[in-house]
């Protein structure tokens, strides 16, 4: 072992090893002369380096308990009754209650019996022989050191003193005894090497510091080489939130496939959340224990216009989309109901409505409501992602986005399967394989939108569109099993978690 | 959505082919649906709702046969002619007018295939019936009643039957009234004095649809012939029903004989499996699909998924199965070829649409906000905005109108918020046993009613900031006020502002560009008890669209 790699409080501590052999971590510290702390730390590196050897004992620690206290500073109930029988050669009982409480006499007697220091002979207390010989029993010693070093270890006591705790513990609160585990460190015969081969103490540079620069002295002055491994206290910066990082992972990848951002209202008519995408007012998706409906406002205003009608048109027998429709009584009054947006593709249909000139590319990504009670696995709020694409596109090209959208996300293998949405016409979904867990999962729908849907706003040509919930994709890239944790914002987590 | 029970045993003899089970649990989603789970010679198979005629192991069969190319093509049924009809009485016209039937001869059931049976019945009831209101079937056991069948509406004085699972007769009123069934589907049919039944000659009562079926026609396992009657408001949907229906028995090797329906004006004989036929262009097919597929690739594809197809040039005559009831438009045939095709045949490519992308210039303020914020050593959050009176007005001192929730899901969550300073509280709250300092920021949406636009509401965009220790201050707050209107580039005044969450005094207002965007200041001590919390917060919030 080099001198070098060691630090000055390590070499402190092998000096006052090699003078005292096996020691205590206390008994270095009055040898070494640095603190506890600096012995501990020193030590552990010393062990690491295998210096050193350190040999935790598992032990009993001896303390006063609060009869103790008064007993040492008065003496055993007793040994103050036998003082006075000492005194006055034999006593009656009852003279004790001058000098000890009603209990006490009752501790006192029996220890006195107990100890054989005095006998009762017909209400009389008589010393015994024992009694007249002894002067201080190992009990009294033993609490007499216990006050004097704070607190005793059993395994330095010797066998009567031991006896003695023994004793004492069955006393009620005389003595306290706990489990402790104190340690003993020696050399070992690399550390015995090293000492020999001298040990050199001098001054070290250990914090740099403005002085020693000017003045010059680190040029005459050794650096202390530092342990680089210590551990540094953690550092925990403000950051975005890690869905956040996802919302803008997923809009930067839509901005680098060239596609511009729009945004709309999240408090919608239930006509551009639900009718103009050709979702019939009976379907189950309209009903109030799927959708949140508001009460103030109660009604929107849609126009009067011909998108309205033909929308109307095309639910009750298809317009002239060639569709037979759905076939009812199309309400005005339930199309101007008030919803919290169930999707974001109300935003996209309001969009393709306002009539822009094709091919078009857009996307929106914002929150949407569903009635859902939270759980584990469900918010009645999260955020939602949607692109579409019109113009001289089909299906084939929808599969062709799709993939490059998942690949530039991370996932480079992506099969679509067939799947239902009451406005999508062929529809998929999409399902992403996980390498780490070796299997599918279902990450995102799309579809091409039906003719009921677009020839209603206008647009006569396929609009591919597609979507996905960002939540589950973070909880899949943070490892999440509660979507919750999402937004209950514990500071210790935000503070702690990888950005991805 | 329905989740069906395949039995795999009774799968495979009903189609009359070999699958090993993992082939088909391979295959089957590529057909359309989602494998719920496996137990044994049991899988549970979740098909979605425009497919009810896959609502059976024999719907489940049949397509099955032709998606594996075992049987290709329109499957042929043989349907019997009628033995007995069901006379329509105009009393119905009004209630609920039409009705359609079949008779089902040779029947073997067991335990398993009657609640096969119930479970394909409410299957049909909820997706094409909307829970009954437009569909809802009776299967009966006809053996005790005698046809031929009336289907008329009764006054409540005039007829009393025993129901299913009841032991005495009881009057329509007192079904709708005291049955279970009664009270779930009262809404129906109520609103009318008289109600819907089904007759024999004699007067015994079938059913009351759409509530309940009489004890007296109950199918059992002994039950060797059924009689079927299904009522409802639209009578193309009652149509595919009893197609739906009426098939599922054939491929079980049951007996199907018609019913003629006596309506006022005319008869009509049910079930009518011919196919609907539909002319689509090639072109037409492979403009949606992105595809240059040959009319032959299209006629196989067809067949795969059951259809009848013919091509000639740019033309394909398509024959539509009699129990497709989700056929609405040329372009649902379309995704049956793609489905026929193999969605995992297609060659994915990227469409040539040159455009550069554009962020929306309120989001792009707000990424470059955030960014600043970061910088200010203050931690993101994000917040549920659903929230309630208690939190978002009354814990703050302070009142308002918020966007409301009709039907909440929970005392939580009543209304949107009009503020972010609660949210915001509300995560120091979460947090309140946490290390301190704690200095957060959310940037995101509000709601207010607002009777202007045509939605009755309007967002804004809203940054707000909460900073809680034991020694947060205005001046600490105004800092970071100011830190930003310098960021921004922005003139503004501080000028003083009374807001009843923050101390008097202690609260100002930032003006810029001569236009208030915000306010920030202490909090008063009543708020944050409010919030569970104990030491002194400052708070921030400015409208993103106003700086």
């Amino acid at each position: 072992m080099q001198q070098e790699e060691l630090h000055r409080h390590e070499k402190l501590v092998l000096k006052a090893l090699d003078r005292l052999g096996m020691a205590s971590p206390e008994e270095i510290v009055e040898d070494a002369g640095i603190e506890f702390s600096s012995v501990n730390r020193a030590v552990s590196w010393l062990s690491l380096k295998g210096v050193v050897e350190v040999e935790d004992f598992e032990d009993k620690a001896i303390e006063l308990g609060e009869e103790g206290k008064v007993y040492v500073e008065k003496g055993l109930p007793e040994r103050r009754a036998f003082e006075l029988l000492n005194k006055k050669g034999e006593i009656e009982l009852k003279e004790l209650n001058s000098i000890l409480s009603r209990d006490e006499v009752t501790i006192a007697l029996g220890w006195l019996k107990r100890k054989n220091l005095a006998v009762i002979d017909s209400g009389v207390l008589k010393p015994t022989d024992n009694g007249m010989k002894e002067r201080e029993t190992p009990d009294e010693e033993l609490l007499l050191s216990v006050m004097k070093e704070g607190r005793l270890l059993e395994s330095t006591l010797n066998p009567e003193l031991k006896q003695a705790a023994e004793l004492l513990k069955g006393r009620k609160n005389v003595i306290r005894i706990h489990e402790v585990s104190h340690r003993k460190i020696r050399l070992t015969e690399k550390g015995r090497k090293t000492i020999k081969q001298g040990i050199k103490i001098e001054d070290e540079i250990s914090q740099l510091t403005p002085e020693i620069i000017k003045n010059g002295t680190w040029k005459n002055m050794k650096f202390r080489r530092y342990s680089i491994n210590t551990p540094a206290p953690e550092l925990l910066p403000a950051k975005l939130h890690p869905l956040r990082e996802i919302v803008e992972e997923i809009r930067w990848i839509f901005l680098k496939m060239g596609f511009n951002e729009i945004s709309g209202p999240m408090a919608e008519s239930a006509f551009w959340n639900f009718d103009a995408l050709f979702v019939p007012q009976d379907h189950p998706a309209r009903e109030m224990q799927d959708t949140f409906y508001l009460s103030n406002p109660e009604k929107t205003e849609i126009p009067s216009d011909d998108i309205v009608e033909a929308v109307m048109n095309a639910h009750e027998g298809g317009w002239k989309t060639g569709s037979r429709g759905w076939r009812y009584k199309w309400s005005r009054e339930k199309a101007m109901a008030s919803v919290l947006r169930t999707h974001t593709t109300s935003t996209t249909i309001r969009y393709l409505a306002e009539g822009h000139e094709l091919p078009v590319k857009v996307f929106s990504l914002g929150r949407v409501f569903r009635n859902e009670r939270i759980s584990f696995k469900h918010l009645p709020e999260f955020h939602q992602c949607e692109g579409i694409v019109a113009g001289d596109v089909g299906f084939s090209h929808l599969l062709g986005i799709l993939k490059k959208f998942y690949s530039t996300m991370g996932f480079s293998q992506v099969r679509f399967r067939p799947a239902y949405f009451p406005y999508t016409e062929p529809s998929l979904e999409v399902d992403v394989f996980l390498e780490d867990k070796g299997k599918w999962m279902e990450l995102g729908g799309a579809g091409i939108f039906r003719p009921e849907v677009t020839e209603p706003l206008g647009i006569h040509k396929p609009v591919l569109a597609w979507g996905l919930g960002l939540e589950r994709l973070a909880m899949l890239r943070l490892g999440l099993k509660d979507i919750r944790q999402l937004y209950m914002s514990d500071l210790n987590w935000l503070r702690r978690v990888k950005v991805i | 959505m329905a989740v069906i029970k395949l039995n795999l045993k009774d799968l495979n003899k009903l189609s009359g082919f070999e699958i090993e089970k993992e082939e088909l649990m391979q295959r089957l989603p590529l057909l359309g649906c989602d494998i719920e789970g496996i137990d044994g010679d049991y899988v549970y198979v979740e098909f979605f709702p425009n497919r009810p005629d896959l609502y059976s192991v024999e719907g489940v069969a049949r397509a099955l046969r032709n998606f594996f190319g075992f049987k290709k093509g329109l499957r042929e049924y043989k349907l019997l002619p009628p033995k007995t009809y069901i006379k329509v009485d105009e009393s119905v016209e009004k209630i609920r007018p039409y009705v359609v039937s079949c008779e089902v001869e040779n029947v073997r059931l067991n335990h398993e295939l009657i609640l096969e049976l119930m479970d394909l019945q409410e299957d049909l009831h909820w997706v094409l019936g909307r829970d009954r209101k437009k569909v809802s079937i009776g299967v009966h056991d006809p053996s005790r009643v005698k046809p031929p069948f009336r289907y008329t509406a009764i006054i409540d004085r005039d007829i009393k039957f025993v129901p299913l699972g009841m032991a005495e007769e009881m009057s329509p009123v007192q079904i709708l009234e005291k049955h279970p069934k009664g009270k779930d589907y009262a809404h129906i049919i109520s609103g009318h004095n008289k109600y819907p039944f089904i007759l024999d000659s004699e007067g015994n009562v079938l059913s009351l649809p759409p509530v309940i079926n009489g004890e007296l026609t109950k199918v059992s396992e002994k039950t060797e012939k059924l009689f079927v009657d299904i009522t409802g408001t639209d009578f193309d949907l009652i149509s595919k029903a009893l197609n739906i229906l009426s098939t599922a028995f054939l491929e079980r090797g049951f007996r199907v004989y018609q019913v003629e329906v006596r309506y006022k004006n005319k008869t009509v004989i049910t079930p009518d499996y011919t196919p609907e036929e539909k002319d689509i262009s090639l072109d037409y097919v492979n403009n949606i699909l992105g595809l240059s597929i040959s009319g032959e690739e299209a006629v196989e594809a067809l067949e795969r998924m059951g259809y009848g197809a013919f091509s000639a040039g740019n033309s394909l005559k398509v024959e539509i199965p009699a129990y497709r009831s989700d056929i609405f438009h040329p372009v649902d045939i379309v995704e049956d070829i793609a489905i026929g095709y193999g969605y995992e045949n297609f060659d994915a490519k990227l469409p040539d649409i040159a455009t550069t992308g554009e962020e929306d210039s309120l989001e792009e303020k707000c990424r470059k906000l955030r960014k600043l914020l970061v910088g200010y050593s203050l931690s993101e959050v994000m917040s549920l905005m659903l929230s309630n009176e208690k939190e978002n007005f009354e814990s703050m001192f302070v009142e308002g109108e918020a966007v409301t929730i009709k039907n909440p899901i929970s005392e939580d969550h009543t209304i949107v918020r009009t503020s972010l300073l609660p949210s915001l509280l509300n995560v120091l709250r979460i947090n309140r046993h946490h290390e301190l300092p704690q200095k957060i920021f959310e940037i995101g949406d509000i709601l207010i009613p607002y009777k202007e636009l045509p939605e009755g509401a309007k967002a804004e965009r809203h940054l707000a900031i909460v900073l809680i220790h034991s020694k947060a201050g205005f001046t600490e707050i105004k800092s970071i006020a100011e830190a930003l209107m310098r960021d921004l580039g922005l003139e503004y005044k501080v000028e003083a502002e009374e807001h009843g969450s923050f101390i008097l005094g202690r609260c100002a207002r930032i003006v810029a560009g001569g236009k208030p965007a915000g306010y920030f200041g202490e909090l008063r001590p009543e708020v944050i008890i409010a919030f569970d919390l104990e030491y002194p917060v400052v708070a921030m919030e400015i409208n993103v669209e106003q700086i």
